[in-house]
């Protein structure tokens, strides 16, 4: 178990160093640099923009660059902003929390809500609350999430005259100010996950409900809540848990938007920023931030697969 | 019949939705099982075995039971409120079927389903229900039962599956143990062991088998009477040496003489009959057997009742009837 642990962990170690360094490269070809786009329209001299290059270590190859960061990365430096001049690594920890509550929240509440939403369907099958849930649930997924939020804001707006407030407080300091906040974003974030995992948890619920086990968990005389909540559900989680996979990379990927449209400083928000500026080292830093936040929740995922299938656990997969 | 019959089912007819419109799956099913006898139910693949045994349980998931009855100990289960009718599993009627790889919920311990059956049923507090769990494991033969309690379904045998099977059924005692075909998908000297366990059990316990098969060796071996179902129907019924002994319908000669003995020849394809069980939904008219029937005469486009051929003894065929030569058909072979 330890050792597939480590090993999960060193592959993905390979996984966040290809894609550090692919976006390095990457950020470093695509037209314009940060000291062209800040000294636009300043008459600032070319040799004067070519000695910031030098200062930035821009002037260097990518090679080199990419060289040289390793170096610095490896000791723990990721470098600092070409705009604020203050340490990537300070600048970044400042907002990781924020968008790992938003990320976490959506994703707790989309489980949550879509299990929920697919028992219901599964046991009422054929009903019009599973008519619901299905049309709803075909709905949310086809519509991104950025809609979605516009959608509650405006909606929200026009028929009960409340918007959520501008400036972002953080959950220490006010949290009914934070609540109204993340609220819009949360729920736009949480849907499609929502609305995916309502439709896996209902056919896989469905297929669990006409397995030769639940006949036999019947036949004992057990209990409805026994055979639905205990054996149906438990039966259900394997699938459940590889789309919390795939529902990540879509949260993630909406918090850039989502945090950009509603003002929350999270590193989505960074990164956004960033990538506009060419400030390569927040790019950089935003870039592993995510990958390894992939990496450890696939493995997380692994790790509960093993703890709900006896079969995974004890075959070669872990060993 | 010295005692009261045990399980009653009176013209049983179970109903499917399909897409195609609804189809009767079983009609006009009727038989008795008595306290601690074997009542074996033989046919072929598709002729309403399983169906007639889980409707009795009111385990047939889309379907139901359009009409007839089920009385157990006298008590109407047919419309019974559902709480009854779950009580009443595991408790006094419980069921073993025949894949019991898939028939064992994967993700739980055997110790865990066994005591499940318990906990249901009774307050039973956790460590009991587990102490109950391992004993039932050791009586139905399960090798080194307190280790194996705790062990999964696929870390299991074919045969110690089927045997965790049995023991879930015999948790809560039952006073009828329904068994869908429990060895066909074992092999043969596994089959062999597992009947043993069953006939042991039924002596130690008392316990009345309803045993489906459509093995006839199995039901010679087994049981005190047998049923013989077609395309939904019984076709025969009677004492297993005499149904075994002289049948009284082409089907059970048919199906008889489709066993292999020593002396069937490896080389030559079994005795199969030819044809297959119609469909519910494709049913011919008249006896639903003639298509296939080595026998078929003018008469067969009327379907024929149950006769009366003996005492607790009656089959479905015009052979019997009045006027007909012959009420057994111990001359007729089955065409392969
Ligand atoms: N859920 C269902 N929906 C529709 N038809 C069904 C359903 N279950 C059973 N049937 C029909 O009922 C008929 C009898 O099926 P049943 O399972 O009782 O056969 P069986 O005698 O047990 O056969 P086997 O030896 O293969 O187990 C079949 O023709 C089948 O098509
Ligand atoms: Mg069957």
């Amino acid at each position: 178990m330890t050792l597939y642990v480590l090993r999960r962990l060193g592959y993905g170690a390979v996984v966040m160093l290809l894609v550090t360094v692919f976006v390095f490269v990457i950020m470093r070809l695509v037209p314009g640099d940060a000291v062209s786009l800040q000294l636009q329209d300043t008459g600032v001299s070319a040799a004067e923009a070519d000695a910031l290059r030098a200062d930035f270590g821009l002037d260097a190859p990518v090679w080199t660059q990419l060289w040289l960061w390793l170096g610095d990365a490896a000791r723990g430096d990721l470098g600092t902003s070409f705009y604020s001049g203050a340490p990537v690594t300070e600048l970044f920890l400042e907002r990781v929390p924020v968008t790992v509550q938003l990320g976490l929240l959506a994703m707790v509440i989309g489980a949550l809500l879509g299990v929920a939403f697919g028992v219901v369907a599964a046991l009422t099958r054929g009903s019009l609350v599973d008519g619901g849930v299905r049309l709803f649930a075909v709905a949310f997924l086809s519509v991104p999430n950025f809609v979605v939020a516009l959608l509650l804001l405006t909606g929200l707006a026009i028929w009960f005259a409340w918007s959520p407030p501008i400036v972002y407080t953080g959950p220490g300091e006010d949290v009914t100010g934070w609540l109204q906040q993340i609220a819009i974003p949360v729920l736009a974030l949480g849907t499609g996950g929502m609305a995916a995992i309502a439709r896996m948890t209902r056919s896989s619920m469905l297929e669990s409900l006409g397995s030769d086990y639940i006949r036999t968990v019947r036949a004992k005389g057990a209990r409805q809540r026994t055979v639905v909540l205990k054996h149906a559900l438990r039966n259900s989680t394997t699938a459940v848990l590889t789309l919390l996979g795939l529902e990540l990379a879509t949260v993630l990927g909406g918090t850039v938007i989502l945090e950009q449209m509603f003002a929350i400083p999270g590193t989505g928000q960074l990164i956004y920023q960033a990538v506009l500026d060419r400030d390569y080292p927040v790019v950089v830093a935003c870039t592993i931030f995510y990958a390894g936040l992939f990496v450890l929740t696939i493995i997380v995922l692994d790790l509960l697969y093993a703890l709900v299938d006896p079969r995974i656990r004890t075959g070669k997969a872990l060993s | 019949m010295p005692s009261p019959p045990l399980l009653e089912v009176d013209d049983l007819q179970v109903r499917f939705p399909t897409p195609a419109g609804p189809i009767d799956a079983v009609s006009g099913v009727s038989f008795s099982v008595s306290p601690g006898e074997t009542v074996a139910v033989v046919g072929e693949s598709g002729s309403g075995k399983s169906v007639s045994a889980l409707a009795v349980l009111g385990l047939l998931g889309a379907g139901r039971v359009a009409g007839g009855s089920v009385r157990f100990r006298g008590e109407e289960l047919v419309g019974a409120a559902p709480d009854r009718l779950r009580r009443l599993r595991g408790a006094d009627i419980a069921m073993i079927f025949q894949n019991p790889m898939s028939s064992l919920d994967p993700l739980f311990t055997v110790g865990d389903q066994v005591a499940e059956a318990l906990r249901e049923h009774r307050r039973t507090p956790r460590r009991t229900a587990k102490a109950r769990a391992v004993e039932l494991l050791r009586e139905v033969g399960l090798p080194d039962p307190e280790r194996r309690v705790r062990s999964y379904p696929h870390e299991l045998s074919g045969g110690q599956q089927q045997r965790v099977m049995i023991a879930i059924g015999l948790a809560c005692e039952p006073a009828l143990l329904i068994c869908d075909e429990p060895t066909t998908a074992l092999d043969v000297t596994v089959e062999a062991q597992i009947l043993d366990l069953l006939r042991r059990v039924q002596r130690d316990h008392g316990t009345a088998l309803l045993f489906i098969t459509h093995d006839m060796g199995v039901v010679s071996e087994l049981a005190d009477r047998v049923l013989v179902m077609y395309a939904g129907r019984v076709v025969e019924h009677g004492s297993v040496a005499e149904v075994l002994g002289a049948p009284g319908n082409p089907y059970t000669r048919a199906l008889i003489d489709s066993i292999p003995t020593p002396a069937t020849p490896r080389d030559v394809p079994m005795p199969a009959i030819a044809g297959s069980v119609p469909h519910a939904s494709d049913m011919p008219s008249g006896c639903r057997f003639h298509p296939r029937c080595p026998r078929v005469h003018d008469r067969c486009a009327t379907e024929p009742p149950l006769h009366d051929i003996g005492p607790g003894r009656a089959s479905r065929c015009w052979l019997h009837a009045a006027g007909t030569a012959g009420s057994t058909v111990a001359g007729v072979r089955g065409v392969g």
